[in-house]
């Protein structure tokens, strides 16, 4: 996950010339395993919510070629297997939100938790199907 | 970081780009957004606002829901 934020960081990098934005994001992003001990605040779950949307934006983009007919042949099937882990994400994240905002930190880690582990799922999924959405950690 | 891990971060930035960048996504501005979401205090607690975290929740739901609808019939 850090690799993919870096990577990003460092695309941003090499469009806006700036070596600060590749240190800030590396050093700020780092999506481990919640606990009571290591909390899921707004600002850590919107780091969450920010990567995966990254992602999601990049499958848009396959989405639309499939649409267009400018993907590869089997994209619907693709996208369908995808969407296996990606329609299990709107609950989830509802949940999370409540309970973050509600400072309920054991259920915010149980869901946080959950939710890292189906965005791993969906990521090796994409990536075995031939999609790049960024390397796992 | 040494210059194996930079060359690799490196790969990855390119492989990734083209995605985003043909999704008509504007790369810049997600870099920027995740940028303010990674800033951190000197304990390391991420500092977003609640104005990034608002519209990060917006945009990720919005990305959500058109994946996740169903594809239009072949034509």
């Amino acid at each position: 996950m850090k690799r993919l934020l870096t990577a990003l960081a460092l695309a941003g990098t090499i469009g806006l010339g700036g070596c600060a934005t590749f240190d800030q994001i590396g050093a700020g992003i780092s999506l481990v395993t919640a606990s009571v001990t290591n909390p899921v605040t707004p600002a850590r779950e919107a780091q969450i919510e920010g990567v995966v949307d990254t992602a999601i934006a990049a499958l848009n983009g396959y989405r639309h070629a499939c649409i267009q007919g400018t993907a590869d042949k089997p994209c619907r099937d693709n996208i369908v297997a995808i969407q296996k882990y990606t329609k299990q994400m709107p609950p989830l994240i509802a949940q999370l939100r409540q309970f973050v905002d509600n400072n309920d930190q054991i259920n915010a880690a149980v869901v946080y938790n959950q939710l890292l582990n189906l965005y791993s799922s969906f990521k090796t999924t994409a990536a075995n199907l031939g999609y790049n959405v960024g390397a796992l950690p | 970081m040494n210059a194996t891990e930079i060359l690799a971060l490196v790969g990855q930035a390119l492989a990734l780009l083209p995605t985003l960048i043909q999704t008509g996504v504007d790369v810049t501005q997600r870099i920027e957004a995740l940028v303010g979401l990674s800033k951190v205090d000197a304990q390391g607690n991420p500092t977003a606002t609640p104005d990034q975290i608002a519209s990060v929740r917006a945009q990720l739901d919005s990305d959500l829901a058109e994946f996740n609808s169903d594809l239009p019939p072949e034509v």
